[in-house]
């Protein structure tokens, strides 16, 4: 394709491409130059060749130019080179959306954005304690914590690239960032091809490593997902504490399930790599704008291992005086949440990538239903739940001291499930009409077995 | 979007998604005229896109013989696309999507630079047809801009300082020159010099590629 040596003996015809770059040429030139090319398809094959060739400079300039962190000392870029900030990753993956328009209206402003480093592993390119000014962040690998002038505390995840607009606002170019906003950050905004996520006082989390497609996830607060462009931008979904959406072509679904870690700023959409034991946890609800997700966390069941996405305090622990079993401790575990309004055809799927033992923690105030006790067996074991906050409805039928945060006893049961496929659980047992307070909703975990 | 999106949807469970993305494509489709209706066999959204983001570097390549000048080439890119996903159910084929594309590019450019010069003085739509019927694919594209990283490392500092002023500063060649201390006709020789020396380069490397 580049064969420009047999085509271009002409030097000349060469420096005059050149000058027509430049826009060098007057009208009588660029004639001669457009008879040459008319009259010979090698010399047009050259003209290819070169411009192809230009671009593909400019590119790999522009490409090593952003590959770094810059800690920018107060550097002052042409206008038209501030225009250009946008790297060719994100060039490419604009192209993916209907959502690309926003691009065009918001392009980096081109100062920048003071931040304090936190933490992360990204070290040494980061110190913590560390205070610099930051237009653009390129992570190869590994996190970094930082919090911006307004308070809203950002963790970015590697590979990853970041525009900071202001204290206020970012642009995700590529990878994952959470934020946890804090008292006097609501209104923070996060920027991604296929979206525009306005924070409305919230732990959140958006994704964009998959091209053409944003995950955006809350795990605690609310978030409104609007669509990118700034002229008829349309409101997409309102997420609440718990609640995820992936939206490719303008089109939200819900996130059914995250891999996640133990904190909320460790969370992927889908597995990186083999999964552990559970590969997949779906539902059958389909209810409008139902946006609720599973979090598997593997080899995650430990004293106080959060419970529920869409409750902060809820967690697993082992028996007052007591550790938590050897045999279960360790487990994958699923956090799970409430579903009130979908009864008694609820289904949920646990599937496994092997042979394993599935634990469910049931609330011990109601009888087992069927399907649990018709293929699992009561170990005998005991966890509790909790803590709730004080006058939680779960906590209703259960003296506790008023005020106080209270716990409920889960019995945990088991069954062996000794070929690869899907374990499907139903609904919990709930409460008869006029009868005062809730069970909770079970929990799930699953050991490979020996 | 188009129903074979719908049924992908489907296919994964997502059938309130599915419903409503086939919703959507019969409401438009029946206010479409009859040449359209053929909906199902046109490209989606997600296929337009793909097809783009293919030719993106080829595309943008062809529509700066027009802008001379790789920025404005990009957002007119850019531009195209937006434009093109907006016309799912149009395309029949990758060759219609690029086509259309190159046409579509072509012509914003001129009236872009007609805005913003008041006039167009570039190559004629008849040599810009000729072009795009010879322009190379995206995957020789895309290989050579492969081999050009590795080319452009044996570039020496100062050429390498002469392309980055003039390719990636945007500066014209009058502010190379007066950046580098040279005159006009000097910068224009050395920059037709390393083209030919990373194109040679190019070519050797792809060719070792092609025989290893």
């Amino acid at each position: 394709m580049s064969d420009l040596s047999k085509d271009a003996n002409d030097t000349a015809f060469l420096e005059r491409i050149m000058r027509f770059q430049d826009g060098a040429l007057n009208a009588a030139e660029v004639a001669v130059l457009e008879q040459e090319m008319k009259m010979s398809p090698e010399k047009r094959g050259v003209f290819a060749k070169v411009q192809i060739q230009s671009l593909s400079v400019h590119e790999h300039l522009r490409h090593e130019a952003y590959r770094v962190v810059e800690p920018l000392p107060g550097k002052h870029w042409s206008q038209s080179f501030r225009w250009r900030a946008v790297g060719l990753a994100a060039a490419a993956a604009l192209v993916l959306l209907a959502g690309i328009s926003v691009w065009f209206t918001a392009r980096p402003s081109g100062h920048a954005v003071a931040v304090e480093v936190l933490g992360g592993d990204a070290m040494p390119q980061f110190v913590v304690g560390q205070r610099m000014a930051l237009r653009r962040l390129v992570l190869e690998s590994g996190t970094v914590q930082f919090r911006l002038d307004s308070g809203v505390v950002v963790e970015a995840a590697g590979p990853a690239e970041i525009e900071l607009i202001n204290a206020m606002r970012l642009r995700l170019v590529a990878g994952r960032v959470s934020a946890d906003v804090g008292e006097h950050g609501k209104g923070f905004t996060i920027d991604t091809v296929e979206t525009r996520v306005v924070d409305l006082g919230t732990k959140f989390g958006v994704d964009v490593s998959t091209p053409g497609r944003t995950d955006v996830v809350v795990f605690e607060g609310k978030v409104e997902v609007h669509e990118p462009q700034e002229k008829n931008r349309k409101l997409m979904a309102s997420l609440t504490t718990g609640e995820g959406v992936s939206v490719t072509a303008l089109v939200p679904k819900r996130i059914a399930m995250l891999n996640g870690g133990a904190r909320d700023g460790d969370w992927k959409a889908q597995f990186k790599g083999p999964p552990d034991v559970i590969a997949d946890v779906h539902d059958n609800v389909v209810l409008p704008d139902f946006h609720r997700f599973y979090v598997v966390t593997p080899r995650g069941l430990k004293e106080g291992a959060r419970a529920y996405t869409d409750r902060p305090n809820p967690g697993w622990k082992a028996q007052p005086g007591e550790a938590m079993p050897e045999w279960l401790a360790g487990a994958d575990v699923v956090r799970t949440f409430h579903m009130e309004r979908h009864a008694e055809d609820f289904a949920l799927t646990v599937s496994l990538s092997r042979p394993a033992a599935v634990f469910v923690f049931l609330d011990l105030r109601k009888p087992a239903p069927p399907w649990l006790a018709n293929d699992f067996k009561d170990t005998g074991a005991r966890l509790r739940l909790g803590p709730w906050i004080p006058n939680a409805v779960v906590l209703e039928s259960l003296k506790t001291t008023d005020g106080e945060p209270g716990f409920v006893t889960c019995a945990v049961w088991k069954r062996e499930v000794t070929a690869v496929g899907d374990v499907t659980l139903g609904q919990r047992p709930m409460s008869a009409p006029g009868e005062r307070g809730q069970t909770a909703m079970y929990g799930i975990a699953a050991k490979a077995l020996p | 979007m188009t129903a074979a999106l719908a049924g992908h949807l489907a296919g994964h469970g997502e059938k309130r998604a599915a419903s409503r993305v086939e919703k959507t494509a019969r409401r438009h489709v029946q206010s479409w005229p009859v040449s359209r209706m053929f909906f199902e066999d046109m490209l989606s959204a997600e296929d337009i896109a793909t097809i783009l983001l293919h030719e993106r570097r080829a595309l943008t390549a062809f529509v700066a013989t027009v802008t001379r000048d790789f920025h404005l080439a990009e957002d007119i890119f850019q531009e195209v696309c937006v434009k093109a996903v907006g016309r799912a159910g149009e395309f029949e084929s990758a060759r219609h999507v690029v086509n259309w594309a190159r046409v579509a590019g072509r012509n914003r450019a001129v009236d872009v630079l007609r805005a913003r010069n008041g006039r167009y003085e570039g190559l004629s739509e008849e040599l810009l047809a000729a072009l795009a019927a010879e322009w190379p694919d995206p995957e020789q594209v895309d290989a050579a801009h492969a081999a050009l990283a590795y080319c452009l490392e044996q570039v020496t500092p100062h050429n390498r300082e002469m392309l980055r002023l003039r390719y990636f500063e945007r500066r014209s060649g009058a502010d190379v020159a007066a950046e580098l201390g040279r005159n006009l006709e000097a910068v224009y020789k050395a920059l037709a010099r390393v083209h030919k020396t990373l194109g040679d380069c190019v070519r050797a490397r792809l060719q070792t590629e092609a025989s290893t």
